[in-house]
């Protein structure tokens, strides 16, 4: 980037403008690849819908070991 | 994050996450029902971190404490321990039961509970328990004619070992109760639960199987496994799966009453483990759900591992003591001290009770932190410390019960890998069964062999 910026400093307005261009694109291309590769991909557990709320949800008791 | 001991699983902020390979973790949220796959130089990563906690993914510690103790005392179980008598005399039975015992309540006694309890408190649950509650079978009637009578509707459950009369089997059938048949097997129940003059129970059991599924009613098969019968387990769940039976509670033995006398018989961890695996996998064939103790918190996370601590259930044994346990089912228990929550007495029709506070305190605290080998395991909130008596009762009171222990992590690591596996083609899983056959209103008949919900893809 140092080295491209350097560059840019010695060329012409249009060359400057082009390189630039060329420099945004390639930003955007790596902040894109950089959230991909962030990007969490999550798995939702397929599950049947109760009709409780989650308060009421907390609030149910059973008694499963009997 | 926190290092589980001998695993390489880990608790990550209050969520189990397994270790699959060296290069990162399967973590699962209860609270979301929802997987992640994380690289090892994510799990410590504060962008990831803060991601999923604003997700409700992961909970911090705080947060995933006072989430799951939050209590409301409105709803609440009332089990009734109507006798001790059993016309089976099962070798591993934790209560003593025999035909020689005479201890039962009466009917007007359990009215007046009945009354008083529902004053108190909102009981969404009654449980008639025994011995074999159907030999006690008017306190069944009468219990059910006084919520009626007082529109009171909590869901009623009775466990049974199958042998009573058709007739009764009807009026439970009609009256809408929930059924839990204990059968052991095929090959298991003539040795294991044989009637008092040593007969085979089987063919009777087996009979109101069919005649339940014929009714359409609301009722699971319990099987309690032991080294015995592990081995052909799974031929005889096939055979309920082939009558239509659509719910099936599997536990292992517990060395409890007389099950002390046969603790050789307690299945060991690793073929337990093995067989609930095929018992899963024939379940997803054959459409049927699958229920273990130990799955109680897989999709609601706690810090309890029942409500027996959480004094939200209260069992009236015969002679006149109130227990937190079914285990401890009267005053002469060798646990009484710490079950025996309180005492009750009929004067004039009316039920006065007396609660023992400090008791209730002690129990209070017998959550997942009481336990120094809880507070780091990756199982923290959906194994949640185990079964409270089977931890008192053990060799080292107080301590978490070593075999049960690995038993559960076991069967949990398992479940959560297979809930992974069919979550990821979209598909439910067989080990919803306590969600469905707790919370669901109307069950999936047992007659229903289409399984057309359980396999629908969401």
């Amino acid at each position: 980037m140092k080295n491209t910026q350097n560059q840019i400093n010695h060329t012409s307005l249009e060359q400057r403008k082009e390189i630039e261009g060329s420099i945004t694109v390639l930003d955007h291309q790596a902040e894109l690849g950089k959230r991909e590769k962030e990007c969490l991909q999550f798995v939702k557990v397929p599950f049947f819908s109760r009709q409780s709320s989650s308060s009421e949800r907390e609030n149910e008791v059973i008694d499963i070991c009997i | 994050m926190t290092n589980s001991g001998n695993s390489e699983d880990i608790l990550y902020f209050g969520a189990p996450a397994l270790s699959l390979d060296k290069s990162g973790y399967l973590v699962y949220s209860p609270w979301r029902k929802e997987f992640v796959c994380l690289k090892t130089n994510q799990m410590q990563d504060q962008k990831v971190i803060g991601e999923l906690i604003q997700k409700g993914f992961i909970q911090p510690f705080s947060t995933a404490i006072s989430h799951s103790v939050k209590q409301n005392k409105n709803k609440h179980i009332l089990v009734f321990v109507i006798t001790k008598r059993c016309n089976l005399k099962c070798s591993y039975c934790f209560a003593n039961s025999s035909p020689k015992h005479r201890e039962k309540m009466e009917p007007k006694t359990a009215v007046s509970i009945f009354k008083k309890m529902s004053q108190i408190h909102d009981i969404s649950m009654v449980h008639f328990i025994g011995g074999e509650p159907t030999l006690n079978f008017t306190v069944i009637r009468k219990v059910k004619e006084i919520a009626d009578k007082l529109n009171i509707f909590p869901k009623f459950y009775i466990t049974t070992n199958g042998t009573s009369s058709v007739y009764i089997l009807d009026w439970l059938v009609d009256n809408r109760f929930t059924l839990k048949v204990s059968w052991d097997g095929l090959m298991a129940q003539k040795i294991a639960r044989p009637l008092i003059g040593g007969q085979d129970s089987g063919p009777k059991v087996e009979r109101t199987i069919e005649h339940l599924v014929n009714r359409g009613a609301r009722f699971c098969i319990r099987i309690t496994a032991t080294k015995s019968n592990l081995s052909n387990l799974v031929e005889s769940i096939q055979w309920l799966a082939e009558h239509g039976v659509k719910y099936i509670h599997i536990e292992p033995m517990s060395p409890d009453g007389r099950g002390a006398d046969v603790q050789g018989d307690v299945p060991e961890p690793a073929e337990f483990e093995s067989q609930f695996s095929r018992i899963i996998a024939l379940a997803e064939e054959k459409k049927f759900w699958v229920m273990n103790s130990a799955l109680g918190n897989l999709f609601s996370p706690s810090d309890y591992f029942c409500c027996s601590p959480r004094d939200r259930v209260h069992h009236f044994n015969p002679d006149g003591s109130i227990s937190a346990c079914y285990k401890v089912d009267d005053k002469t228990n060798s646990l009484a001290n710490y079950f025996i929550k309180g005492n009750y007495e009929i004067i004039e029709n009316r039920c006065e009770i007396q609660w023992k506070e400090k008791t209730i305190s002690r129990l209070l605290r017998l959550d997942s932190s009481y336990y120094a080998s809880c507070r780091s395991c990756f199982l923290r909130y959906v194994c949640s410390g185990g079964c409270p008596h089977c931890n008192l009762g053990g060799v080292r009171s107080g301590e978490i019960d070593p075999r049960m222990c690995e038993i559960r992590r076991r069967i949990l690591r398992k479940a959560i890998l297979h809930l992974y596996e069919r979550a990821k083609k979209g598909e439910r899983s067989c080990l919803e069964g306590i969600e469905k056959f707790y919370h669901e209103d109307s069950l999936e008949s047992n007659n229903s062999c289409n399984g057309a919900l359980h396999t629908k893809k969401i």
